[in-house]
């Protein structure tokens, strides 16, 4: 017992700072969102509302009758979308990208992983100013296609969905990189031996034993990337350029120039809910995941 | 399910190359029968594990050839040769029920799932695990793995089955028991086993026939009264039981080929002895030597005993010769047995001419 409550204290210093600054303003943002707004942004203390949650659907007529508005759940469906195609992209990106590290002799394996986390070295923005150099207009890319014959006038690349997703994709390979790969690099390759032994060719010895025990690794790269990209703000900022809004631009204006605090907290809450059920999912299905091989 | 022969001829395999060249396997040549029981017997590190890996296909020989049935099988992939292994750590997929594991082998071979279901229920019944198909392996013991392993690797009837050590990791109780199970296994399917080992008692309680294997050579193949009782390698002698080493010089006597040790002792050696007469090492076993008076003559080996051990079945008399070698031997203990001298007084070793066993290095 004394042991344990010794250890407890190594924990107090990380509980102490979730507390005072995650949970404190995450429940003060909870509050705010089922507060009035503030004329000029900010809050009115103490009048209590469902107004934010209602704007999710509906806007206020002029006779203060609620009407069916759906331009927000369109950003949300957008973001969803974008996100989904963006996890799909890094999964087919990553999948042949972490086997060939795995197969890799171990000297080698540590060099790639080095490489795949170059881009975290760079500024976020940084990235995302280059991505805008390769896709405007009279940029590389278009610059090139022209050149090669194969476009005629402007291609309109930047500011487009098209764009974000490119963005998006780029700044979270690493993420699913990374798990896929650690997945696949603890796997007994003993068991794809035995696959073999059995009669399995490869195409079977990848989907019956290889992909079931790298799962774990592929579904933890999923939420690793669908959960920030669903939440992103710099990259639909710049590459989709205001035309192309995600739930990240929402909240944000409405912090900013919308002024409308509980809205933006409800938002950012939704959007917290739907991660948590995300992670919630995940620990049920994959708690008692198994890896390794039988004692 | 007919049971295949497999031939193996000058194979050869080095792993790493330059300075770090390690030549696991040197010129192997084994023909083994069908429905045989075959164990490759050796120390850690002889390339035991290296010759099954290339019958199952896991690795290519840099020289030589495998047949099975009189088909050359040296270029087929592993998914394509009729046969199975049991792995040294079992290798039980830990993502799939137990009877999936069973079943995985008839999935690949696209059987029907009704028929697959009956043979899971079967092949688990043989290895006496009827109830176990909805568990994981990570809900077995060692002894239940293991099994599991051998109904995995039976359940599409290959024609060969090699199995690597598979009991090391059992202890000796459980090890007995599965000595004698996988030896029912292998007369009930008829399935020539391969079988790997490093444990001499199991491999000659086990065997039809022992390779024994050293530095990625085979010494000695044959029945396990053969290699037990005429070794003919020093080093096949030495690492199955426990053996007399004695050196002196091959003499034609008028009574057939003789060891001469020393001045004054002759042996007389087994007939049929072809080898130039000179020095030679000879190899007796503690229980065929046999202890007799000081007073006994020239065909015993004068001697003075150490130290008297009994235990139980049979009781080991540690002596030394007469140049100070030690000479180990053993006595069944009877009934009525006469008391054996104490330890200090001079004895003598008499060894009967078929005993005695001539070495090549
Ligand atoms: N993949 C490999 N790379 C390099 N050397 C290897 C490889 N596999 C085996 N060896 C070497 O080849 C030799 C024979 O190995 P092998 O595994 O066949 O021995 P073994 O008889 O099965 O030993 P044990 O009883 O310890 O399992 C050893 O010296 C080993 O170090
Ligand atoms: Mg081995």
């Amino acid at each position: 017992m004394r042991a344990r409550s010794g250890q407890a204290w190594l924990i107090l210093p990380a509980s102490l700072v979730i507390i005072l600054f995650m949970l404190l303003p995450l429940g003060l943002m909870a509050y705010v969102s089922i507060l009035e707004k503030g004329l000029n942004g900010g809050v009115v203390w103490g009048s209590h509302t469902t107004e934010a949650y209602l704007s999710f659907a509906f806007e206020r007529d002029l006779d203060d009758s609620l009407v069916l508005n759906t331009d927000y759940l369109q950003i949300f469906a957008r973001s969803f979308g974008l996100s989904a195609i963006t996890t799909i992209l890094c999964l087919l990106l990553s999948l042949p990208t972490a086997f060939y590290m795995a197969l890799q002799p171990e000297r080698t394996r540590n060099g790639l992983i080095f490489l795949v986390t170059i881009p975290f070295w760079t500024n976020l923005l940084v990235r995302n100013y280059a991505w805008i150099l390769l896709l405007r207009n009279g940029g590389l890319i278009d610059g090139l296609l022209r050149d090669a014959g194969l476009s005629s006038g402007s291609l309109n690349l930047l500011y487009s969905n098209t764009a974000i997703v490119l963005g998006l994709t780029y700044t979270f390979l690493p993420f699913m990189v990374l798990p896929i790969y650690a997945s696949l690099e603890k796997l007994d390759v003993r068991l794809v031996e035995a696959a073999f032994d059995l009669g399995a060719n490869r195409w079977q010895a990848l989907r019956r034993v290889v992909l079931p025990l790298a799962m774990p690794g592929i579904v933890a790269g999923c939420i690793l990337v669908f959960v920030p990209a669903l939440g992103a703000y710099v990259t639909p900022e710049l590459l989709g350029g205001g035309k192309s809004l995600m739930i990240g631009n929402l909240i944000q204006g409405q912090f900013g120039s919308a002024r409308n605090w509980p809205f933006g907290a409800a938002l950012a809450f939704a959007l917290l809910a739907i991660v948590l059920l995300a992670m919630l999912v995940y620990l049920l299905r994959f708690r008692q995941a198994p890896a390794g091989a039988a004692p | 399910m007919a049971a295949a022969a497999i031939d193996l001829a000058g194979l050869a395999k080095t792993f790493g190359s330059g300075e770090e060249a390690v030549r696991a396997l040197d010129q192997v040549s084994l023909a083994i029968r069908p429905n045989e029981f075959f164990t490759l017997l050796g120390p850690s590190g002889c390339g035991k594990t290296t010759l099954l890996r290339l019958i199952g296909g896991f690795e290519q020989p840099d020289a030589g050839e495998i047949r099975l049935d009189g088909q050359p099988i040296t270029d087929l992939p592993p998914h394509r040769r009729p046969v199975n292994t049991v792995f040294q750590s079992y290798a039980l997929f830990p993502h799939l029920s137990v009877a999936d594991n069973v079943g995985f082998g008839l999935d690949m071979l696209g059987w029907a799932t009704q028929q697959k279901r009956r043979r899971v229920a079967d092949m688990l019944t043989l290895v006496r695990l009827e109830g176990y198909g909805g568990r994981r392996p990570s809900q077995l013991s060692g002894g239940q793995a293991q099994r599991v392993a051998l109904a995995r690797a039976l359940a599409a009837s290959p024609k060969v089955l090699l199995l690597d050590e598979p009991l090391s990791a059992l202890d000796l109780k459980l090890r007995k028991e599965m000595q004698s199970e996988l030896k029912r296994l292998q007369t009930e399917t008829g399935i020539t086993f391969v079988f790997v080992t490093h444990d001499q008692s199991e491999a000659l309680s086990m065997s039809d026939r022992i390779a024994v294997m050293q530095h990625g050579r085979v010494l000695q193949v044959g029945s396990p009264r053969e290699i037990y009782e005429t070794p003919r390698h020093r080093f096949v002698a030495d690492f199955i039981g426990e053996i007399n080493l004695l050196e002196g010089e091959l003499v034609q006597a008028p009574g057939g080929a003789a060891l001469q040790l020393g001045e004054q002792i002759r042996l007389g050696l087994p007939p049929g002895v072809t080898r130039a007469p000179g020095r030679v090492t000879a190899a007796v076993r503690p229980e065929r030597a046999q202890l007799v008076a000081a007073s006994h003559g020239n065909g015993a080996l004068p001697a003075r005993i150490d130290q008297v051990v009994y235990a139980g079945t049979d009781t080991t008399v540690l002596l030394s010769l007469a140049g100070g070698q030690p000479f180990r031997l053993r006595i069944q203990n009877r009934t009525g047995a006469a008391e054996l001298p104490a330890p200090g007084a001079p004895v003598g070793i008499e060894i009967p001419p078929g005993s005695l066993q001539l070495l090549e290095d």
